[in-house]
């Protein structure tokens, strides 16, 4: 093309091209202001998206009244200051006090920061405390400071079983399994049938007569009723009822050795009628294969005694499922 | 028409895909009107047909973002189009890196979606880092006072860039762990390595994202501030002991009192950039090749001259829409590793680009260092494209952490009551 048509056309097509670079400029910020409210819309419809559970206060401080739920991360610092993911303003709390990470599979991992120490139900941790092998599961405690807080985590993430439950067993045997998924295992039978049959003997030598567990009882969830309170002040083991045959207790159960490698809360449990009236822990149905064995003792035993006190107001006796408003059928961004 | 899904109609990135393509085949078009060259009219189909694969086939094989795909591809072809116009044959092998650096940038979304665990990955690249930085000191060539270069088979490779990568995975995975002295450690040794280079563009970028991503990761202001005053304490101790720093900085204030001799560069960069006004002096027109090292640390201003100031800020634009994009990915990431990750990504290439376009506008002092995606250099788009490559895999994963929060809020727990 001649030198002097092709600079015409080049100093026309300037405009074209500066029309063009805007177009793909308001294009792209019009694009990232949509992707933002999109987001802002998607979290107040999954106001729990990213989030593993809840920290439910049991004892906190005036700043962190009792009940308070704080939502809990995937990862995160737990402290007292304000940059931390878990926030929690009590005396004995330092300002970067520990690390937590959910694996899945395993559970709310906890590491402590250096100098400072926590404990996870009856465990002692340091910031040189292997992690992986103190979990905290759905209902787990976790003592920190002057406070005490109690896992809740959320419905369909994947928790392994309890270590305590399956020493032996190989890991690769073990099948993760969702924390609601297991609830028909642990009620379908008598609560007193949890301990492994392989490692504890019942008093008279007998087997329970209860058909042994298809699969070692997963937490969570544990219900309250068989968690006696723990004092760690006081010295006392975590879930450890005195055998009382006379009080109408079940007959196999020891009480806990920690030395003797035997099971920490394997304390009998009672359902409490009122909570199977009012269907729990199915939330409204009844569990249709929840059949107590007779002549277990379990009828006779005085309510009081068969179940340990409520340490909470909240119910821990399953997963919270995660919020959700409507979600109307949106798809992704990607899809759209 | 009425059958029409209506997701489809509503696709934000199909408009925009559809006008970087006419850009690309409109202006290869009218280069190839200019000499009526057989390969200007392969890059008008081809490289619009590279865009359409870039940001059309990619998010089938993942939940990628286009947005960041369009305009990384965008950025790419940009500085093929005006290396075409200025050296056709720097422009192929533009063309030829681009291809390869699409495909590095693919491996690297599966290595971040793949990988589990980093702790061996980063365990590993520590040695192969500091060995591949060393290198030049010990086998390199001396360029423009910088020994940061070496050559296999006659391929020049710049290991600074290669190892960006790797510094980001280190220092993210490990300031995610904690592990303060081996991150502090590794970013130091990396430092030194480069002092020793002389290449002193990229260990202000190596120290400047050490630093950010540290803040990022502890908001530790006391040590953070610590940190910034012992890198001015060391920029002042590298400006008294290195005479070619001191020469730059007095560039940087009067370039024009030697603008025949060392403030020739930058004087010529300024005249370009005057030169080409508001909207340019035209595509194929204009001087762009008496700018020395127009095609690398200078590209932006042949873009300002040829396009125009204002195409200039559009451009502009695009690396703050690319910063803004990856800033919301870091956010958005539901694991500390990969939202250290994907933020070192965003201040890499934002820090790059400030330090190039603050360089070449007489901003800041210039420095030796490419604009990220638009520059000649294999392996500077190649790394480039493996940063871009990094942050999509990210955002990938949110993607799929939010897929999942959607399945678990949706599912049927039993027993659940109904609001």
């Amino acid at each position: 093309m001649p030198d002097d048509l092709y600079e015409i056309l080049a100093l026309g097509m300037r405009y074209w091209f500066l029309l063009l670079g805007a177009l793909i400029v308001w294009r792209s910020f019009r694009w990232l202001r949509k992707d933002r409210r999109e987001k802002h819309r998607r979290l107040r419809q999954l106001p729990d998206a990213g989030m593993i559970g809840e920290l439910v206060v049991l004892v906190g401080s005036d700043e962190l009244p009792e009940g308070t739920a704080i939502p809990v991360p995937r990862e995160g610092v737990l402290g007292f200051l304000r940059t931390c993911d878990v926030v929690v303003p009590v005396p004995g709390v330092a300002g970067h006090h520990l690390d937590f990470t959910f694996q899945d599979g395993k559970g709310l991992l906890i590491t402590p920061w250096r100098g400072q120490s926590c404990q996870v139900d009856a465990d002692e941790l340091t910031h040189r405390s292997k992690a992986a092998h103190y979990p905290m599961h759905h209902g787990s405690r976790l003592f920190v400071g002057d406070a005490v807080l109690r896992l809740r985590l959320f419905a369909g993430l994947e928790t392994s079983a309890h270590p305590a439950f399956a020493p032996d067993a190989p890991e690769t045997e073990q099948t993760p399994v969702t924390a609601w998924q297991d609830t028909p295992y642990i009620y379908h039978q008598h609560p007193a049938a949890w301990v492994d049959t392989g490692r504890m003997t019942p008093l008279d030598g007998q087997q329970p007569p209860y058909a042994p567990m298809e699969q070692p009882p997963c937490q969570p969830p544990y219900p309250q009723a068989y968690q006696t309170p723990y004092d760690p002040q006081a010295g006392q083991l975590p879930y450890q009822t005195p055998y009382d045959p006379q009080a109408g207790q079940l007959p196999y159960q020891a009480p806990y050795d920690p030395q003797a490698g035997q099971l920490p809360y394997q304390t009998p449990y009672a359902p409490r009628q009122d909570w199977l009236d009012s269907g729990y822990p199915q939330g409204g149905q009844r569990p249709v294969t929840y059949l107590p064995p007779a002549g277990d003792g379990l009828a006779d035993a005085p309510e009081e005694e068969a179940h340990a006190p409520a340490d909470s107001a909240e119910d821990f006796g399953q997963p919270r499922p995660r919020v959700r408003h409507s979600l109307l059928g949106r798809r992704n961004r990607h899809e759209e | 028409m009425k059958n029409k899904p209506r997701t489809s109609r509503r696709d934000p990135g199909r408009m925009l895909i559809g006008v970087v393509k006419l850009f690309y085949f409109s202006a290869f078009l009218l280069l190839w009107l200019k000499d009526f060259a057989w390969q200007g009219l392969l890059l008008a189909v081809a490289v619009p047909v590279m865009i359409h694969l870039g940001t059309a086939f990619l998010p089938r094989l993942f939940p990628a973002d286009k947005l960041l795909l369009s305009l990384v591809n965008f950025l790419c072809a940009l500085g093929v189009l005006v290396l075409y116009d200025t050296n056709p044959s720097y422009a192929y092998q533009q063309a030829l890196y681009y291809g390869v650096g699409l495909v590095c940038m693919v491996v690297c979304i599966y290595l971040v979606r793949l990988i589990r665990t980093w702790s061996v990955p980063a365990a590993l690249l520590i040695p192969v880092s500091l060995a591949l930085l060393a290198l030049p000191l010990l086998i390199g060539k001396e360029t423009n006072g910088a020994k940061n270069w070496f050559y296999i088979g006659g391929l020049s490779v710049q290991p600074s860039e290669i190892v960006k990568l790797s510094l980001l995975i280190i220092i993210s995975y490990y300031m995610s762990r904690r592990k303060f002295f081996i991150w502090l450690g590794f970013a130091g040794c990396c430092l030194l390595l480069l002092m020793l280079q002389k290449d002193l563009g990229t260990a202000l970028l190596y120290y400047g994202v050490t630093l950010m991503l540290y803040y990022a990761s502890s908001s530790n202001l006391l040590m953070t501030g610590i940190g910034l005053l012992g890198g001015a304490g060391a920029a002042m101790v590298g400006y008294k002991m290195f005479a070619h720093v001191k020469k730059r900085v007095a560039i940087w204030r009067n370039p024009w009192s030697d603008y025949d001799n060392s403030g020739y560069q930058i004087v010529q960069g300024l005249m370009a950039i005057a030169s080409g006004g508001l909207v340019g002096v035209g595509l194929g027109l204009g001087s762009p090749r008496t700018i020395p090292v127009y095609h690398t640390d200078f590209i932006f201003a042949v873009i300002c001259e040829q396009f125009g100031v204002i195409f200039g800020l559009f451009v502009l634009l695009m690396y703050v829409a690319i910063i803004w994009r990856g800033a919301t990915i870091a956010m958005a990431a539901r694991r500390s590793f990969h939202g250290l990750l994907a933020m070192g990504c965003t201040l890499m290439l934002g820090l790059q680009t400030f330090v190039i376009i603050g360089g070449v506008i007489k901003l800041i002092p210039l420095t030796g260092v490419t604009m990220p995606f638009v520059s000649y250099g294999g392996t500077s788009l190649v790394s480039s494209l493996c940063l871009a490559g990094l942050l999509q895999g990210v955002a990938s994963l949110n993607e799929d952490d939010l897929d999942e929060d959607t399945r678990l809020a949706t599912m049927d727990v039993p027993g659940e009551v109904e609001p």
